[in-house]
């Protein structure tokens, strides 16, 4: 039941990868200058060199979506389902540039799955460079706008990074200043709703912690658990209540 | 993310969108969620929804405007039934003791296997494609200790009486309503497919009758559940015929699963669930609904589910005096206890298994996280589950692999996602 982040996989790492791990995980963990580096690119996005021979639709760095329009049919979707994108978001305020995110996504999109098949197929082939180079260029702005998750931009990060660069140490480095620098922008996103979560839990404890002590110190014969939990589930609603509109 | 969407204030909206959006042909937008953005919904509390610290509980959802199916994923991570392990302490405890905070997507230590869970959970994996990738994604995080499945708040004080854990095991009524609030706001599914590895394939199993029923989906619905093996243990056997039979004991008591609203009460209706038996609950699913398709994944040398179900329960296995009596007391339970589990999967023909022997990664615990590799079965030319993963989506012939082959697996080599994870192992340590 246990997921792998448990002692249990200290026994399993095994062979080629613990080797590999320790030499770059030294590497990430001694890498204080490249930490420096990684934190001052925080709000400068690298530059991306061209493609040499760029295969069609690949994806670009994500500009900033505008409301002027692109907007030709994406790869990925038909031009019926893509009509009726447009016609969905057309009544809303942020329409445009909604749609002009999602012709982007659809065409980054395309480009990862090409990657990956390509990657799979002919590992060797030039053609994976510049795909490497397009996803990788428009990685960090995707996951600050949440289409890819922490925990996937770093795994994408890796894939191009095996692509992009031979050097095992230079790719140990760059993954982590990617890691660090793009995770610590979201980290600065979100820290104002991380820190009222963390407040209206220490709140709720608090006041747990009380309705918990005065049931235990009651005889064991009158600790009544439904009455705690009515008491408990009270406390919650109170901590947690819903919220009018939604999100 | 950013924003935290509520239960039970959007209905009427959400219909208006809904019916929409069918109008349109594509999947209603909510306000302010964007498609392909990863989007947090906390549950209120009045929903009864808790993590296992009594903090809200919160999900993930992904949203595509090409595809009605949906897949929903069942995290692992331990379970609890007593102070320690509700408290993350312990090799074999429960996960994300201190709620799921806000930002559990973006993090790397939080998720379980830091974030590179599952290729169901991933819209853009570089290494893995499965077809669902290009469905609505919910990811369900797990932090009730109870393997999705209980619903029973309990105190425990056994190795700290002056400060007790009250453990919130809601983790069926999280499932509850994190199904309503799929229904109410993106409407019924064409596919849907539940998963879930380690705790999460017991949880997306138990769950399945309540999120199938409550989304109702117009297509095909299907289960693959990833090593969380319910075995045969009746209790009117013996803990020697049936080496699972203290645990499921135990989970019953600590969990609340027979009381009133507990899991066993729920299921009693469901044709061929023995009460008595929570082995039977993967028979009764495949008889409750015939059309649907069932897949259950496992390694025979599965060693952490394996020590779950056992350590706490078998003298020879808890106090064995060396790692080779613990593996002979360990395995000498769970082989039996895996076969007598695949005969009894093999009385219904909308089930399949896949049972290879070992992979090199995480004890043999679990097939689908961070990705296929070193789950094929050599003696039959199959490289890995993915023929396994889309015969069960796609309604072809189940297929019941066996590997007999104790030898291929131990050359296979590992893919580049599992070498970043054995990276990041290093960086963040584990445990």
């Amino acid at each position: 039941m246990s997921a792998p982040r448990r002692q249990g996989w200290k026994v399993g790492a095994v062979t080629v990868g613990v080797a590999a791990a320790v030499a770059l995980g030294w590497v990430f963990l001694h890498d204080d200058a490249g930490s420096a580096r990684a934190t001052s690119l925080a709000s400068t996005p690298v530059p991306v060199q061209a493609p040499a021979a760029q295969p069609v639709a690949t994806p670009m760095a994500p500009a900033a979506p505008s409301a002027s329009t692109p907007i030709d049919v994406p790869p990925g979707v038909s031009a019926d389902q893509w009509q009726q994108i447009t016609a969905e978001l057309s009544g809303r305020p942020d329409g445009p540039a909604e749609l002009k995110r999602l012709h982007d996504y659809y065409t980054f999109a395309d480009a990862l799955q090409r990657f990956r098949a390509l990657r799979t197929a002919r590992p060797d082939d030039p053609a994976l460079l510049p795909l490497a180079r397009a996803l990788d260029a428009g990685l960090s702005a995707r996951v600050q706008r949440g289409e890819v998750s922490g925990p996937e931009g770093l795994l994408l990060k890796q894939a191009v990074l095996q692509v992009l660069e031979t050097d095992d140490v230079q790719r140990a480095i760059q993954l982590r200043q990617w890691q660090q620098q793009a995770l610590a922008v979201q980290q600065s996103q979100d820290a104002a709703q991380v820190a009222d979560s963390a407040a209206r839990d220490a709140a709720f404890k608090r006041q747990q912690a009380t309705i918990v002590a005065a049931w235990q110190a009651r005889p064991p014969d009158q600790r009544d658990p439904r009455l705690l939990q009515q008491q408990l589930d009270a406390l919650r609603r109170a901590s947690y209540p819903s919220t009018p509109g939604g999100r | 993310m950013r924003l935290r969407r509520q239960l039970s204030r959007v209905f009427g909206r959400a219909v208006v969108r809904a019916v929409a959006g069918i109008a349109l042909g594509v999947i209603a937008p909510l306000a302010g969620a964007g498609y392909f953005q990863w989007d947090m919904v906390e549950l209120p509390a009045d929903s009864g929804a808790a993590c296992g610290d009594g903090s809200p509980y919160r999900f993930f959802v992904n949203r595509t405007p090409t595809s009605h199916s949906t897949v929903i994923v069942f995290e692992g991570g331990g379970a609890c039934w007593d102070q320690d392990a509700c408290l993350g302490i312990g090799p074999l405890s429960a996960a994300n003791p201190n709620g799921i905070p806000p930002d559990y997507m973006h993090k790397l230590t939080d998720m379980a296997a830091f974030g590179l869970v599952t290729p169901f959970s991933s819209r853009n994996d570089p290494f893995q494609a499965v077809q669902t990738q290009g469905w609505n994604i919910v990811y369900m995080p797990y932090c009730t200790g109870d393997v999705h499945s209980g619903n029973k708040v309990a105190v425990y004080s056994d190795t700290n009486p002056s400060n007790p854990r009250v453990e919130y095991h809601r983790g069926a009524v999280n499932a509850q309503a994190a199904a309503n609030w799929l229904r109410t706001n993106m409407g019924r599914p064409r596919d849907l497919l539940l998963t879930g590895f380690s705790a999460g394939g017991v949880g997306s199993t138990v769950s399945y009758v309540t999120v199938r029923d409550t989304l109702q989906p117009t297509g095909k619905s299907s289960l693959l559940a990833d090593s969380g093996p319910l075995m045969p243990a009746p209790r009117s056997g013996s803990p020697q015929q049936y080496p699972s039979l203290p645990l499921h004991n135990k989970i019953r008591s600590a969990w609340g699963l027979d009381d009133p609203d507990g899991l066993v009460t729920r299921l009693s209706g469901l044709p061929g669930f023995d009460v008595n038996d929570l082995g039977s609950t993967s028979g009764a699913l495949a008889q409750r609904y015939p059309d649907d398709r069932f897949g259950y994944l496992v390694f025979q040398a599965d060693s952490d589910f394996s020590a779950f179900s056992y350590t706490d329960f078998w003298p020879d296995v808890g106090n064995a005096p060396d790692p080779q009596a613990y593996n002979r007391a360990l395995f000498s339970k769970w082989e039996p206890d895996i076969n007598r589990w695949r005969s009894t999967l093999e009385q219904h023909d909308n089930i399949g298994y896949f049972v290879p022997f070992f992979r090199n990664f995480n004890l043999s615990h679990c097939l689908t996280i961070v990705d296929f590799s070193g789950t094929g079965v050599q003696q039959d030319n199959i490289a890995d589950i993915s023929p396994f993963v889309d015969a069960v989506l796609d309604r072809g012939t189940m297929m019941r692999e066996y590997e007999t082959d104790h030898v291929s697996d131990f050359h296979q080599t590992l893919s580049p996602a599992i070498i970043l994870f054995k990276i990041l192992s290093a960086l963040f340590g584990i445990g």
